[in-house]
Order: structure tokens, then C-alpha cells, then sequence
């Protein structure tokens, strides 16, 4: 699966989820399986908002912490592409159709 | 909790087994139990079934139906409670508690962490249980209860309560020692150990934040331990 930097996603309502001390665990009830993202992980979960598109999202992480637009997009899109593979993420609605 | 069947034999088996918490005063969960399986699907607040038995709750009472035997009548009522701890800021936990001058030390693990080991190297009446523990926060303080869930299905345990000292993730080691664990660490140590039955993600969302109350509240460790009394010495007082 490839995620596009145009793709706009949305936390899947089924879910639970809790941020403590910039680590966020993540439960999925229907499976009983618990997920846990790490500080930059837990930044980009926070910012997911089914409006902002991964490259939105690599631009937050640029301001948040000292990477390159580069890099922090290579790294949105892999952890989006992951939570998506995990059903943690959907495509959200837009008008251009979806996330990708 | 107060148990209603017509089931008597059923009835006094459970009226045996958990006579210390059947209770006719107070806060009490009322608890309906029939032999014969559910008719018909219809919604409830809660749901959960095991075994062909099933549980149906809405908000403090429930109803039991296709509870043949006692360890059905068991299961349903670890899987409503676990629900029905939710408003009161309580959950339930694989762990062991053990009393000792005056506070609740928690030992929590699966099965073959050292639970049952832990119980048994305690004197007989400070241990509030050895397999399924009851943690609730009244008036801001983080208590532990005790339970009539017990390992290998034993009928024990007192309807009593002790303020926690500690939470403590057993892993057997040639050594004794403890290692703080940061809240984060303490949250996902638990949240396998955690009891929890409900399909609903507005339950899930309630109880991360009981836990993360929990978490805020009691001190988490890693125990070190050897298989003796002697792991006592490095817990704090």
C-alpha cells in the first residue's frame, strides 16, 4: 500500500485511545489488541484530524522538531502507512475523494 | 452483590462460595440468574456471553441466563463486574493482593508470573487474593478490595479493603529489587493484565481513563524476585 502526501486520513472512531507523557496507547476493543506510538508518533496521531493532509502533517513535524521537510514526509508517510495497515487510520471524506 | 435464582441448587452453591460479598445493605449490584439460555437478542448496555452462558446488564443490574454451573456463574460475573466497576472508578486486574501493616501491595502478572507463589509465601489472611484483584478510588484514595475470584477456582477471600502501597509487575530473577516505572510504563504494563470485556469503544475510553487515574495515583515497579519471603525486604514500607 502506498499513502500519498495529498492524503487526508482520520483516527477510526472504534477506537480508544490515551496520551501519557508523549506516549500514546492505542486500543482497538474489538480485537483486544493494544498499540503504543512514541513521542513523534504520538505528535502525529495528535494532529490527524481528517482535515490535514500527510504533507500538512510533515510540516507540523518540521516545526515541532529539527528534521527536514524531507525526511519528516518520508517518516509521515511510513507511520501512516503502518497505523493505516493496522486499521488505527481511515481515509476521511473529503471532496477530492479520499486519502489517496 | 445480591444473587437472585430459581435455581437452588445453584443458588447454594453460589451463596457458599461467595458468602462473604452477598450483601443486603449498601451499594449492591443485583444480580438475576437463570439456567436456561437467552430468548432473543435485545439491546442492553452491556453484553457479553461465554460458553453459551450470557451476560446482560444495564446500568447497576444484570441478568444471567444459561448458567449451568458454577464456574459459568464465575466467568459472567468477572465479565460484569468488569463493566459495572466502570461509573464507581474501579477495575479488575490479573494480579494478587497482599496485605501488610495496613496497606495493599499488588502483584500483578499473567498466569505463571508468580501470583500464586506471591500468595502462598504470605500469611494466611493477608491476602485479599491470588488471582483477580479489585482496585477503586474512593474519596481520592486508590484502594484495594478483596475478591472471590481465586486461582484454581478456590472459594476464599473477605469483603475487605486496604489503601495500595504499590503496584507491582512480577518477573522471577535470581535476585530481589524493584525498578520504578514511569506512569506510561505503568499503563501498558497493566493494560494487559487489565479485565475488561466490553465490545464498546465509549467503555474503553472510560476505563483508559480510570486507569490513567490509576496511574497518576499509585506507584508502579518491576519486581525482581526470588521464590521466597525474602522479596519483602526490597519493597518500600
Amino acid at each position: 500500500m502506498n499513502v500519498a502526501a495529498s492524503g487526508v486520513w482520520q483516527k477510526n472512531p472504534a477506537l480508544a485511545w490515551r496520551e501519557i507523557d508523549e506516549e500514546t496507547v492505542i486500543i482497538s476493543p474489538g480485537e483486544s489488541v493494544m498499540h503504543e506510538l512514541n513521542d513523534t508518533g504520538s505528535f502525529v496521531w495528535r494532529n490527524i484530524d481528517g482535515q490535514l493532509s500527510a504533507m500538512d502533517l510533515a510540516g507540523l513535524l518540521v516545526e515541532q522538531y529539527d528534521v527536514t521537510q524531507d525526511v519528516a514526509l518520508t517518516d509521515t508517510l511510513s507511520l501512516l502507512e503502518e497505523l493505516s495497515a493496522r486499521k488505527l487510520l481511515l481515509p476521511a471524506e473529503t471532496q477530492g475523494g479520499g486519502a489517496r | 452483590m445480591r444473587l437472585s435464582s430459581r435455581d437452588s441448587s445453584l443458588l447454594a452453591a453460589a451463596s457458599r462460595r461467595y458468602r462473604g460479598f452477598n450483601s443486603s445493605q449498601g451499594k449492591r449490584f443485583s444480580i438475576e440468574v437463570e439456567c436456561e439460555p437467552a430468548q432473543a437478542a435485545t439491546p442492553h448496555e452491556f453484553v457479553c456471553d461465554f460458553e453459551g452462558a450470557r451476560v446482560e446488564a444495564d446500568n447497576g443490574d444484570a441478568h444471567f441466563t444459561g448458567v449451568r454451573h458454577e464456574y459459568a456463574l464465575d466467568s459472567l460475573l468477572r465479565m460484569y463486574l468488569s463493566w459495572a466497576l466502570l461509573p464507581q472508578d474501579g477495575f479488575l486486574l490479573h494480579a494478587a493482593s497482599v496485605t501488610r501493616n495496613g496497606k495493599a501491595y499488588i502483584f500483578v502478572g499473567r498466569s505463571g508470573a508468580g501470583k500464586s507463589t506471591v500468595a502462598s509465601l504470605s500469611p494466611r489472611g493477608s491476602v485479599l487474593t491470588d488471582e483477580i484483584s479489585l482496585l477503586k478510588r474512593i474519596d481520592g484514595e486508590w484502594r484495594a478490595f478483596g475478591t472471590p475470584f481465586w486461582g484454581e477456582f478456590k472459594a476464599d477471600g473477605s469483603n475487605t479493603s486496604a489503601p495500595v502501597a504499590g503496584i507491582f509487575r512480577l518477573i522471577q530473577a535470581s535476585e530481589n529489587r524493584i525498578e520504578r516505572l514511569r506512569p506510561a510504563e505503568l499503563l501498558k504494563a497493566l493494560l494487559p493484565c487489565v479485565l475488561f470485556f466490553s465490545a464498546n469503544v465509549r467503555d474503553h475510553q472510560q476505563l483508559l481513563q480510570i486507569l490513567t487515574g490509576a496511574i497518576r495515583g499509585i506507584a508502579g515497579f518491576h519486581l525482581y524476585f526470588r521464590k521466597n519471603r525474602s522479596f519483602w525486604e526490597v519493597l518500600p514500607s
